[in-house]
């Protein structure tokens, strides 16, 4: 299995898509997108921040353990750091696998399993026009 | 004694005003015994802590590999 992890800090910029092996039958792709509406608020964007090193063994380790579970042929994450204004992408993730079952299967495991371990957080870009809000 | 880089992130880092510091410690003290010494009053509730990089228990001593001590809030990625 080929995996990769990004962290970035400007726009995600998404590879172009080409199937790891001639196994591969469905490549699915989900983009997390930074919405305008934040707790109860308007928000211009949202910030994050990560314990980068950490952030990518933790990353690894997802994958590999998912993977068990989950088999598929590659996956790529590429998730921003610092600002990022609403209506961009956040995350992105990109799963190859033999069937669309083990690639929807993995990319909703790992992304639940992101949020719940991987040392990334996010705080709120507040507007700075009161009129905006 | 050995000496370690404490860190900490987000609301962590914003409750102690700090975002990593030095500190030395015994090999066998706790991550809690090392922030009750550096930072009294915080309290780790819903707060993780990691060693090199890896969650540890708040209370197993950091080892005397031990590099990097993290205090990481619940995280929010995605």
């Amino acid at each position: 299995m080929e995996s990769e992890v990004i962290l970035v800090a400007g726009p995600i910029i998404a590879p172009e898509k080409k199937p790891a092996s001639r196994e591969v039958g469905a490549i699915l792709e989900f983009s997390g997108i930074v919405r305008e509406s934040e707790g109860e608020g308007k928000v211009a964007g949202l910030s994050y921040e990560a314990y980068e090193a950490m952030a990518r063994r933790e990353f690894d380790r997802i994958i590999a353990e998912t993977s068990i579970r989950h088999p598929i042929q590659a996956v790529l994450v590429i998730h921003r750091l610092g600002d990022v204004p609403v209506g961009e992408a956040s995350l992105l993730v990109r799963v190859e696998a033999k069937h669309r079952g083990q690639a929807l299967a993995f990319c909703g495991a790992l992304i639940d399993q992101m949020k719940e371990d991987v040392p990334i957080w996010k705080s709120p870009m507040r507007l700075t026009s009161p009129l905006a809000q | 004694m050995i000496s370690v880089k404490l860190l900490a992130f987000a609301q962590a880092a914003d409750r102690l005003g700090w975002r990593d510091m030095l500190v030395e410690c015994a090999s066998d003290e706790t991550p809690r015994a090392i922030l009750a010494r550096v930072a009294p009053g915080f309290d780790p509730d819903n707060v993780r802590v990691a060693v090199n990089c890896e969650y540890r228990a708040w209370d197993d001593a950091v080892g005397s590999l031990a590099q990097e001590v993290a205090l990481l809030p619940p995280v929010s990625g995605g």
